[in-house]
């Protein structure tokens, strides 16, 4: 009959690893990937483990070699999960980009401000973001690529607009969020980069600009609320990656539960009936027992903590209009199709 | 009996007779290879089909403008109104692009479909252009430069549509035929695609000069 050592290795192995607990759920700092790595590479030190002399159970084998396999999956999922950053120069980082300072300080901040206050109150919260970038080969590619890599407005509900004002080549144009499409046709845009005409050519660039803020707000004022993304909430598209992430979590967990549990579950009852044969447990063992038990629960906090910082940090969720008072401007992940027009003073 | 002690050496030759550990996590490892994948597939195959509809509504809103744009141009064209005729009749015999259920269709057939209906555009374009560059006096008619907008936003929205399906072209095709996806992807029915090039007239942008407005 087989026997089994009656004191624990496995719980002395996990008091001895050091992981870190539970409690740190929410403090560790690390990305998932550099985390798994870290947690990865103390199981990857085993048959060193082995060759200093140390024995274990059979079933710590068993467990470190699952946990093993199962991180270095949760560690190429992190790292499959983390795009790269794509930034080639026409991510617009300010409510107003004026890099020749077309602009005076003061007219910028004036008009920074009010494209703030626009994205507070008008119905639907919409973007507006204004770009003087001097001179550009293909004003509506500019402008699309721009807006598309910026994600002017909310994500799924693009209500975000985008005046670009190229001055060199006397060229203007408002790129229109697909969201907006609907409150802001075409004709109507071109309607109002028409009416700025006049102060363009007159070289009075803040009056123009100012102008043609102001008549994008007041139509998105009095649209009607179906139009602008107001009534409607932002339709939850799955992420690829996070989809492809899920699936290999999900398959992993289910192979686990479904074939290394059991197996592990009937090999634990087999060795504990074969320890006491009379059924009685005494307290010494049982305080083991649930040492052992705690362990896994850090075992299982911790994978959870390294796949929800991996998910966290696999894309910006994009933040809304900054943070309050400072009235900072970040991107929602809004799109546009291309939608708005163009017109040459 | 002293207690069973096993080192990791031991152990993986005492599971590898067993047959137990190994097959388990190489089920789990091929499951998890051909389940990412496939959820990776199909995202990509949705990129592709829904940037494609995106197209193909984009085209058939320029092929709707342009009959209005003909009948306004009609009344100035000397030498280019028997050619606007027959372009005018030549659409009217056909199946809209939107009326097209891409369920019913392959995907190389829709594009196709696009890229007919596209290039036929692009012809009638440039002769309502022609019409345009003979007389004058129709840039200072209000409808036809409010038709000619409409015309431009529409171009411009096709060129960014078609620029998406080709990323999201070359997206779908990246995670066909890199590894490891390649190696099930011809199992589940998920093969490369083929590139929308539409021909350089199809590109023909409407002519608008809105400095004499």
């Amino acid at each position: 009959m087989r026997q089994y050592h009656p004191v624990s290795r496995l719980a002395r192995f996990w008091r001895q690893t050091d992981l870190p607990c539970a409690g740190g759920l929410g403090l560790q700092s690390d990305k998932g990937a550099g985390m798994s790595a870290r947690v990865a590479a103390l199981y990857a030190s085993q048959p060193v483990v082995c060759a200093e002399g140390r024995e274990l159970s059979r079933l710590a084998c068993v467990i470190r070699l699952v946990a093993f396999v199962c991180l270095v999956l949760c560690g190429l999922g992190a790292a499959l999960a983390v795009p790269a950053a794509a930034d080639d120069g026409v991510v617009l980082r300010q409510w107003v980009t004026d890099p020749q300072n077309v602009l005076s300080a003061d007219e910028n901040a004036a008009l920074s401000h009010k494209l703030y206050q626009i994205s507070q109150t008008v119905p639907g919260n919409p973007q507006i973001v204004v770009s003087l970038p001097g001179h550009v080969d293909d004003i509506s590619l500019y402008a699309n690529e721009a807006f598309h890599k910026t994600g002017i407005g909310k994500k799924g509900v693009d209500n975000g607009l985008l005046v670009v004002l190229d001055i060199p080549d006397r060229q203007s144009r408002i790129e229109v969020g697909y969201g907006l499409e609907g409150a802001l046709t075409d004709l109507q845009t071109n309607e109002i980069l028409q009416a700025a005409k006049p102060a363009l050519q007159a070289g009075q660039y803040a009056q123009a600009v100012n102008g043609i803020v102001d008549a994008l707000a007041n139509v998105l004022t009095h649209a009607d609320p179906a139009d602008i993304g107001g009534g409607t909430s932002a339709s939850q598209q799955p992420d690829s990656q996070t989809d492809a992430m899920e699936a290999l979590i999900g398959l992993v967990v289910l192979g686990l539960l479904f074939v290394l549990l059991p197996i592990w579950l009937i090999r634990r009852s087999r060795r504990r009936a074969a320890l006491y044969p009379g059924g009685y447990v005494p307290p010494e063992v049982q305080a083991e027992r649930s040492a052992k038990w705690s362990f896994f629960l850090n075992l299982v906090l911790n994978l959870l903590s390294i796949i929800l910082q991996s998910r966290g940090g696999g894309r910006g969720g994009g933040s809304f209009g900054g943070g309050g008072s400072s009235g900072g401007f970040s991107g929602g992940g809004g799109d546009s199709g291309g939608g708005g027009s163009q017109n040459s003073w | 009996m002293p207690p069973k002690r096993i080192c990791f050496d031991a152990f993986i030759k005492d599971t590898l007779m067993k047959k137990l550990l190994i097959p388990a996590i190489l089920i789990v490892a091929l499951l998890a290879i051909f389940g990412s994948s496939y959820n990776r597939f199909m995202a990509a195959d949705q990129n592709v089909q829904e940037q494609t509809g995106q197209l193909q509504n984009e085209v058939q809103r320029q092929s709707d403008l342009i009959p209005n744009l003909v009948n306004t141009v009609k009344g100035y064209a000397t030498h280019e109104h028997d050619t606007l005729t027959d372009y005018a009749a030549a659409r009217s015999g056909e199946t809209p692009l939107n009326r097209i259920d891409p369920r019913t269709v392959d995907n190389a057939t829709l594009q196709q479909k696009i890229l007919e209906a596209q290039s036929r555009n692009a012809k009638e374009i440039s002769a309502i252009n022609a019409v345009v560059e003979q007389s004058p006096q129709l840039q200072a008619n209000q409808d036809f430069s409010r038709l000619m907008v409409q015309l431009e936003g529409s171009q411009n929205r096709i060129t960014v549509a078609r620029q998406r399906l080709q990323q999201a072209i070359l997206s779908y095709n990246q995670t066909v035929m890199h590894f490891p996806g390649n190696l099930v992807a011809g199992i589940m029915g998920y093969h490369a695609r083929v590139y929308y090039q539409a021909s350089p007239e199809a590109q023909t942008p409407p002519v608008v000069d809105f400095s004499k407005h």
